[in-house]
């Protein structure tokens, strides 16, 4: 007998109480692979977002101890980062090298803080496109001394394209300096970090704070995943330590030693740091900003898995329940059925298929659902300067159907589901043909 | 005869070229008289400073406190006289401790500095102790005027890359070495600031600026004025420096 | 003729560069001009004998200094009772003026006395006594011994706890901060203060005397000793007076990073509270045979935009009242913290010079019933200020902060021609 054909036709059937049972499922499977999708892009969103923002996954930086005991962010020993990062080339999309400037910007009578990036823009592709001109254009980047400006400050300075900033700021050594820049071009903040920069050629910037021509001040490094930036940032700082340069002590984490800190802090004075030769290097990542977002996302991802849950119980009671009614209508049936030779397991089989071809339509339609309504979020437009700009996409929610999730979510729902028929199926499958035919 | 005038002529013109050139080594010590008659390391120092910050975007504010200054024991009071709304209010630091009085309330309270003279020109290395000689070498020194007053020309450059401003220029006059002018030049040689030191006090060999200009040559408009009064270089006793006082002076 | 000539334009030459008078000061700034130009002379001698400043602020030539200031409000409002769906409407006005006098007869005493002038001015059906009408707040004279120790006697308020919202250490002034008002002044008892600095360390001694004191062992006495380690002040007190439970307290103000934080803990053998019971004619005692301890924590931290006129400040605090009570024979009233645990914040945004926002919270952390009011005040020019406040109470009926229910009221206040003289 072809087993999979009845089953098909007696699921047919009761279109309404099947359809019922389907929709059921559908919800279930439909809200499970939305929240998933939803975390997955809020998570995708942040991270490159912030990519964008600061420049990559991990940041290499450094300092020096100056006569006087200061500390200039400088880095003073490139052939270390030269012999240590490319033992991780196979792991890393690209990098790029910056410094920076955080000063204040000045247009005739009115001033404001800003922090300038100083960039190779030849080989800055990605920064190149993520930027969001709005006035001007990239074109003149390269000029000496162009700036691209963010929209903010020159709403605050009054300022119109072409004209001419200063920017008042200490050298790395503490020297007061002025820089001139043109504005070449205006950029909007898509990132919603807050923190709008200005970018200028690193040419210029590194001349203005006192640093030679090819040097730079941070070392960011884009990887192939982001899966590996934890890893791969360890065993970053253990070749710079190989190559026998010091690296800055880490504060630790844990709230214990946070609070002896504090306390520390308001009766007596920290201890002074060891001074050190050369350039002392700090290897920080995406992740070290990204804890937030990550509490987050998991506070999402466990609320979401609990209502997952939930909604399977309560399905599976509901098919427990539908099933043993199910049972009970077709018990003639499971007699007549068994009086033509049909066997105890091939009732059972049958039940369970029955099951399965409701969980499979149910989770079907399920995902379709859940693709129009990501379809439909996506396409939702936020405006510009919301806050929750660092969750989005170019101003919109991402939602990615991930593969992986929807097929694990259609082997749970069917696996439940025939857990759920088993017990009902076991049950008719027991029934003599004699009893059956007689109820 | 004519050949001996000449010869003459040429020796006493000559004798006033050298007579009237300075050297840059004189310079260097010019700096070091400066450097030694600014610091009033060890004293005591009282004065009822005004200081008026001219801001084209903010306006003008004043502000008038006591201060009352002990470098030997690290205690320092203010206690601020304008404006009205900030009458009483006090600050008496003492080595690494700060206090910060409310006569409303009459509470003490810790707080930090930092928002204190925000608004200012002055730098609060204006206001420690002169380092010249260390920081700066001279470049180049000629006579000049200033006013009425007759100066030398001074243009130093610093000797480490530590120093705020890397280039000044001084006007320093040939009597007394009071420095009436200086500009200050940031790293890529751009004038960001031209100070002015019209009036000096002085209590033996010591001189102290009474009023000082600080002139924002970056922001048009923008200017400090800070002036010095009723200066006192007595010792003062030791219990101006206790909230005792600072409740006694308050209504 | 000819060849002098030529030597001395030849000694020019050479002699100009060197002689080379400043451009600048030749065809230079006016500015330069008018600070340089004339004939001042440019360095005086350090006066030393005329103005003491040690001594300019402990006297005043005129002798007497009398000042005060002025204030006048009206606060219309609307409440709703959301859970006996009553309404009513009120009008709250507050007409009063401070007077103070600060006369400095010499360096060595000063006496100073402030008084409250408050509307209504007459008794209004036997309702005011004069001194509702016209309250001395402070009187007292301030003198030293040797200029080692300082004496401040007669009525003042005394500065005794750190807390900001709540201080269970206070024991000395006559009445309580009142959360929602912190800043205001604390009418203090009449006593003798006695200040000994001790290099950057202080002493404390006071005697205060009660107002139903009837001999000298009513008087009470407090001792305090404020002791600076590192960049924080640590006080020790202790406070007796007969018949009452004696106290000892310490406190901690200090600061971390930014954010100024404090503490006080307190520790009485016995308690003098007394709570209303139900049927609000006999009250419950506290047992004397123990020990209670009572501790408040708190910060508060204030940013100031360089650019702009933008600020805000932020206070939290929570207090643990270890002689509180939550037995449910007593009635606690609110705003008298006899509960166990409570909390207070208060966050204001000074969006621009004239106009701000605030919020304000407190309550009771035991049995979640509380108060909430934000406000928006409004000053369009010095004399003026508006001010539309929101003020909500949430908990269940019975609830300290609820007793009749919840209260959601409205106002809009108008304070009008304040000023300082």
């Amino acid at each position: 007998m072809n087993l999979i054909k009845i089953a098909f036709r007696n699921v047919s059937r009761q279109k309404r109480r099947s359809n019922l049972l389907a929709i059921a499922i559908a919800f279930g499977v439909m809200m499970i692979i939305l929240v998933n999708s939803l975390t997955h892009g809020l998570v995708q969103n942040t991270q490159t977002n912030f990519e964008s923002a600061l420049g990559g996954h991990i940041y290499i930086s450094g300092e020096i101890l100056l006569p006087s005991g200061r500390k200039a962010n400088r880095i003073d020993n490139t052939a270390v980062l030269n012999a240590v990062i490319p033992q991780f080339s196979s792991f890393i999309i690209d990098s790029q090298k910056r410094s920076s400037i955080s000063g204040n910007f000045i247009f005739r009578s009115k001033t404001t803080s800003g922090m300038v990036y100083g960039v190779h823009w030849d080989e800055e592709e990605s920064l190149l496109n993520a930027l969001s001109v709005v006035e001007g254009s990239l074109d003149r980047i390269n000029e000496a001394d162009a700036i691209v400006l963010p929209l903010e400050v020159m709403e605050k300075l009054n300022l119109v394209l072409n004209e001419k900033l200063l920017l008042t700021f200490d050298t790395v050594t503490g020297q007061a300096n002025v820089g001139e820049f043109t504005i070449v071009a205006v950029t909007k903040d898509t990132s919603g970090l807050g923190f709008s920069a200005a970018y200028a050629n690193i040419d210029y910037v590194n001349a203005l704070l006192g640093l030679e021509t090819d040097e730079y001040q941070s070392y960011n490094l884009i990887l192939t995943s982001l899966s590996l930036v934890n890893p791969i940032t360890e065993e970053i700082k253990q070749a710079i330590r190989a190559q026998g340069v010091p690296l800055k002590p880490e504060p630790e984490k844990e709230d214990v030693s946070m609070f002896s800190m504090a306390v520390e802090g308001m009766f007596g004075t920290v201890a002074n740091e060891e001074p050190w030769e050369g350039t002392r290097f700090k290897v920080e990542n995406l992740n070290d900003f990204m804890d937030m977002v990550t509490q987050v996302v998991a506070i999402l991802d466990a609320v979401a898995l609990g209502m997952f849950l939930i909604m399977l119980m309560i399905t599976m009671v509901g098919l427990v329940n539908t099933f043993r009614m199910i049972m009970i209508e077709r018990t003639q049936e499971i007699g007549t059925m068994r009086s033509v030779g049909m066997q105890k397991r091939d009732v059972t089989k049958l039940f369970l298929l029955e099951g399965l071809i409701l969980a499979l339509r149910g989770a079907f339609l399920g995902i379709i659902a859940a693709m129009v309504i990501g379809a439909i979020i996506r396409i939702i437009p936020f405006p510009d300067g919301t806050p929750l700009a660092i969750l989005l996409h170019n101003g919109h929610i991402s939602v990615p159907l991930v593969p992986s999730n929807i097929i694990m979510v259609t082997v749970i729902i069917s696996i439940i589901t025939v857990l759920a028929v088993w017990s009902p199926a076991r049950k008719a499958a027991k029934l003599t043909p004699a009893d059956a035919l007689r109820l | 005869m004519n050949n001996k005038k000449n010869i003459l002529l040429v020796i006493l013109l000559l004798t006033m070229v050298s007579l009237a050139a300075i050297s840059v080594e004189e310079g260097q010590l010019l700096l070091t008289k400066i450097d030694q008659q600014s610091n009033f390391e060890g004293t005591n120092l009282s004065a009822l400073m005004t200081m008026i910050a001219e801001d084209p975007d903010t306006g003008i504010e004043k502000t008038k406190v006591l201060q009352y200054r002990s470098d030997d024991d690290d205690k320092f009071l203010l206690l601020i006289q304008e404006p009205a709304v900030k009458k009483g209010q006090g600050y008496l630091l003492i080595e690494d401790n700060l206090w910060f009085y409310d006569p409303e309330s009459r509470k003490f309270s810790h707080t930090s500095l930092k928002d204190q003279f925000n608004n200012s020109d002055a730098n609060n290395s204006d206001f420690n102790a002169s380092s010249l000689a260390k920081d700066y070498v001279v470049r180049t020194i000629s006579e000049g005027t200033l006013g009425s007053y007759a100066v030398y020309v001074i243009e130093v450059e610093a000797t480490n890359n530590e120093v705020t401003y890397p280039t000044q220029k001084l006007w320093v006059t040939r009597q007394g070495n009071l420095i009436l002018k200086s500009e200050d030049y940031s790293a890529g040689g751009r004038l960001m600031r031209t100070s002015y030191y019209p009036s000096y006090a002085k209590a033996g060999e010591k001189v102290i600026p009474t009023k000082m200009i600080f002139v924002d040559e970056l922001i048009k408009g923008k200017k400090t004025t800070i002036t010095l009064g009723d200066i006192s270089v007595k010792p003062i006793s030791a219990t101006v420096f206790t909230k005792a006082y600072v409740e006694r002076v308050n209504k | 003729m000819r060849k002098n000539l030529l030597v001395f334009i030849l000694c020019l030459l050479i002699l100009t560069p060197i002689l080379a008078v400043d451009e600048e000061a030749l065809f230079g700034s006016s500015f330069d001009d008018d600070l340089f130009g004339g004939d001042d002379f440019l360095v005086e001698d350090i006066s030393e004998t005329e103005i003491d400043l040690e001594q300019l602020m402990l006297t005043d030539e005129a002798g007497i200094t009398l000042g005060g200031s002025y204030s006048f409000s009206i606060t219309p409002g609307w409440s709703w009772n959301l859970d006996n769906e009553t309404d009513t409407g009120t009008l709250a006005t507050d007409l009063s003026a401070k007077l103070f006098f600060d006369a400095r007869p010499s360096a060595d005493i000063r006496v100073f006395g402030k008084a409250v002038i408050s509307y209504p001015f007459d008794e209004v059906e036997n309702k005011r006594t004069f001194s509702d009408i016209l309250s001395i707040k402070e009187l007292f004279s301030d003198f030293s011994i040797h200029d080692r120790l300082f004496l401040r006697v007669g009525k003042q308020t005394l500065n005794w706890g750190v807390g900001y919202f709540f201080s269970p250490a206070d024991l000395l002034n006559l009445s309580e901060i009142d959360p929602s008002d912190p800043d205001k002044e604390l009418e203090g008892p009449l006593s003798v203060k006695m200040n000994m600095p001790l290099g950057i360390d202080n002493l404390y001694g006071y005697v205060i005397v009660p107002e139903d004191a009837k001999d000298i062992t009513d008087a009470a006495v407090a001792v305090k000793y404020e002791k600076v380690i590192g960049k924080s002040e640590l006080g020790f007190g202790a406070y007796y007076r007969n018949g009452q439970a004696p106290a000892a307290m310490v406190t901690l103000s200090s600061g971390i990073g930014d954010v100024s934080v404090f503490g006080e803990g307190m520790l009485s053998y016995g308690s003098d509270k007394k709570y209303l019971k139900n049927d609000y004619s006999t009250y419950y005692e506290n047992p004397d045979d123990r020990f209670y301890f009572s501790a408040t924590a708190g910060a508060n931290f204030t940013w100031n935009d360089k650019e702009s006129d933008r600020s805000v400040t932020f206070a939290a605090q929570y207090y643990y009242n270890g002689e509180g009570t939550n037995l449910n024979t007593v009635i606690l009233m609110p705003f008298q913290n006899n509960g166990y645990h409570y909390g207070a914040t208060s966050v204001s945004f000074m969006l621009t010079k004239k106009v701000s926002v605030g919020l304000f919270w407190y309550g009771n952390m035991e049995d979640l019933s509380g108060l909430v009011k934000p406000s928006i005040t409004w000053k369009p020019v010095d004399a003026v200020s508006m001010t539309l406040g929101l003020n909500g109470t949430y908990g269940d009926i019975g609830d300290e902060f609820t007793m009749v229910g919840r209260m959601l009221g409205v106002s809009l206040g108008f304070t009008l021609g304040e000023a300082n003289f």
